[in-house]
């Protein structure tokens, strides 16, 4: 099941509860949702996410996910909010995943700048690149978020411009 | 300022010999990369002033915009990194420094108030003397003359950079870059005085590449290094064993024969009966010893000859897994085996990929460099080709900046730190 992310990655930073005891609870909480934690690789049924790196003040841990379907980022992260004050969900897209994902959210890739959108009821940080052509879509989640069904909602909508262009764009994009 | 501003605002630059890799934390896993070069436009010239041309010195993706003839080129572009030193007094070199590193940063400095600076995260070669972190130091308080771009910097060595980005505490990593290759024991910071460090890089294989396209017939082409060093990625093979694999291609001229069309030109290269030589570019890398190489020394190619650029000495023909040994011999006994138990490649000198068909005499680095110390007598190797190698230092980049305290300030005696400069 491993997935071809192309220029779709996800990373979480997850910021622990004040005074807990480093990132083993986290691990654990995890590990109760079915993840294998090796080293600072994490398998569940062929998906795969990977600790890109945490704070030497140990109250942050950033997460690569290697996968994208919704449910298991749903799960993942409610999973961790049991042991984490926040967490702070970054899309990094590119190319025609970039410029998919501002389209759909009504923005300018080529305007470089800070953008604020309300999806979901959340407030998203989108900030481009169009030296690079990149995009960055942020927000946080606590338990609020989680209890509306936020991070799916939104993750489809993003996910969604990837694959579901409609026929119209598609015949109007053919003909250009 | 807050960790959390930190978290989105910390910038890597990786001043490879050949390419800068530059971009925030917030472009992903892929930086941007342009050409570690810059180009001196001839401000006298009536051409340059009538077009507006104001700029002294150009770098990034405009250089080509700019390029005059073949011969200006070789007088007036300026690859500021080439063995990964600068000179001190090389005005025209901390010229370019300079520039790409404003390139870089006003390329995604937000334009939001709220922007106060990146947090810099530098990574240059290992060898690289005290003035050189000065004079970097210099170049980011200087970034901030007309408006804040940096807020804070530190600078680590790129064999560092690539262990931290694998988070690998004790490991040898040989980080083979356009210019030389620095060969670092790590055990939690790089054993300095265990460093090797070869003159050479992937530019001593373009040059051979240059030889193989005049003996081809293309010697006008030979003359364009951006050229050469594609038809080098390109067509290039690294061989398992070189006498085997040149048996093979003689033998079967048909599987190893290939040609290269240049995009947007009319170039057509095609070497012809001369495609065995294709395995003499991966080779050279490895093992520029090989008695075959002599004949190209013989004709004039030149040789990579041993330097001392400061108190450094960059070997020539020391070939790779040698280096290696004796890098890791200059470590205490008991350290030893650890350091050959995870050797980790980052570099584009190891990007050797194997085509389909020729798996039986062509390789990938990893399993070059294990055969070849295997061969010396070393055992329990594990060599492993960084994930990307060509951004793997860009990354460490990123983790450090990202791990590092903002209140963690810079200390001279151990090359550690945030250097506030805003």
């Amino acid at each position: 099941m491993a997935q071809n992310l192309g220029n779709f990655r996800i990373r979480l930073v997850c910021r622990l509860k004040p005074g807990s005891s480093g990132v083993d609870p986290l691990f654990d909480a995890l590990r109760s949702d079915g993840w294998n934690v090796d080293g600072l690789k994490l398998l569940k049924g062929g998906y795969e996410a990977e600790v890109l790196s945490s704070s030497l003040r140990g109250d942050e841990i950033i997460f690569s996910l290697k996968f994208t379907d919704a449910q298991t980022l749903d799960n993942f992260i409610r999973s961790a909010i049991q042991e984490c004050w926040y967490i702070d969900v970054y899309y990094h897209l590119r190319a025609e995943s970039a410029k998919r994902a501002a389209e759909t959210l009504g923005i300018e890739l080529n305007n470089r700048g800070i953008f604020r959108i309300e999806e979901a009821d959340v407030s998203l940080k989108v900030e481009s690149f169009p030296h690079a052509g990149a995009l960055t879509i942020s927000y946080r989640v606590g338990w609020r978020e989680i209890n509306r069904n936020a991070v799916t909602k939104i993750h489809e909508k993003l996910l969604e411009t990837r694959s579901t262009k409609s026929l119209l764009g598609k015949i109007i994009g053919w003909m250009k | 300022m807050s960790e959390e501003y930190k978290r989105e605002h910390v910038f890597g630059l990786d001043y490879g010999t050949s390419d800068f890799k530059f971009g925030p934390i917030t472009l992903g896993e892929v930086p941007e990369v342009v050409e570690n070069r810059g180009y001196f436009i001839d401000s006298s010239s009536l051409m340059s002033r009538l077009m507006g041309v104001r700029r002294e010195v150009i770098v990034g993706k405009d250089v080509p915009r700019f390029l005059e003839s073949r011969e200006d080129l070789a007088e007036r572009m300026v690859y500021p990194m080439r063995n990964g030193i600068i000179p001190k007094d090389d005005a025209k070199a901390w010229r370019v420094i300079k520039e790409l590193t404003k390139y870089a940063l006003e390329s995604f400095a937000p334009k939001d108030e709220s922007f106060q600076g990146f947090y810099v995260v530098a990574s240059i070669s290992v060898v690289a003397p005290r003035y050189m972190y000065e004079k970097l130091f210099e170049i980011f308080k200087e970034m901030n003359e007309e408006k804040v771009l940096v807020k804070a910097a530190t600078i680590i060595p790129q064999p560092l950079a690539v262990a931290i980005a694998h988070k690998i505490p004790t490991c040898t990593v040989v980080e083979s870059g356009h210019g030389n290759t620095q060969v670092c024991p790590i055990s939690m910071y790089p054993i300095r005085n265990a460093v090797i460090a070869l003159n050479r890089g992937g530019d001593a294989a373009n040059i051979l590449t240059a030889e193989i396209l005049k003996d081809a017939g293309y010697g006008d082409l030979a003359k364009e290094e951006s050229l050469v060093r594609r038809v080098k990625e390109e067509i290039g093979l690294l061989p398992k064993n070189l006498d085997d694999a040149i048996r093979f291609a003689k033998d079967n001229p048909d599987e190893i024969r290939v040609s290269l069309k240049i995009p947007g030109t009319r170039i057509k290269i095609d070497l012809e009966d001369l495609s065995w030589t294709r395995f003499l570019i991966g080779e050279y890398v490895f093992n520029p010893g090989h008695e075959i190489f002599q004949s190209y020394f013989a004709r004039g190619m030149p040789k990579p000859s041993d330097v001392k650029i400061g108190d450094t000495y960059f070997y020539g023909m020391m070939d790779m897994a040698e280096s290696i040994v004796t890098s890791v011999e200059k470590c205490s006994i008991e350290l030893q085996p650890y350091l050959y138990s995870k050797i980790l490649l980052s570099g584009g000198n190891f990007g050797w990929s194997v085509p389909k068909g020729l798996e039986q005499v062509a390789t990938t680095s990893d399993q070059k460099l294990k055969s070849m110390l295997m061969e010396k007598g070393v055992e329990n190797v594990d060599v492993v080709i960084t994930g990307d190698p060509k951004f793997s230092v860009w990354r460490g980049c990123i983790v450090y900046g990202y791990a590092v305290p903002v209140d963690y300030e810079w200390k001279w005696e151990k090359l550690e730190g945030w250097m506030n400069v805003a």
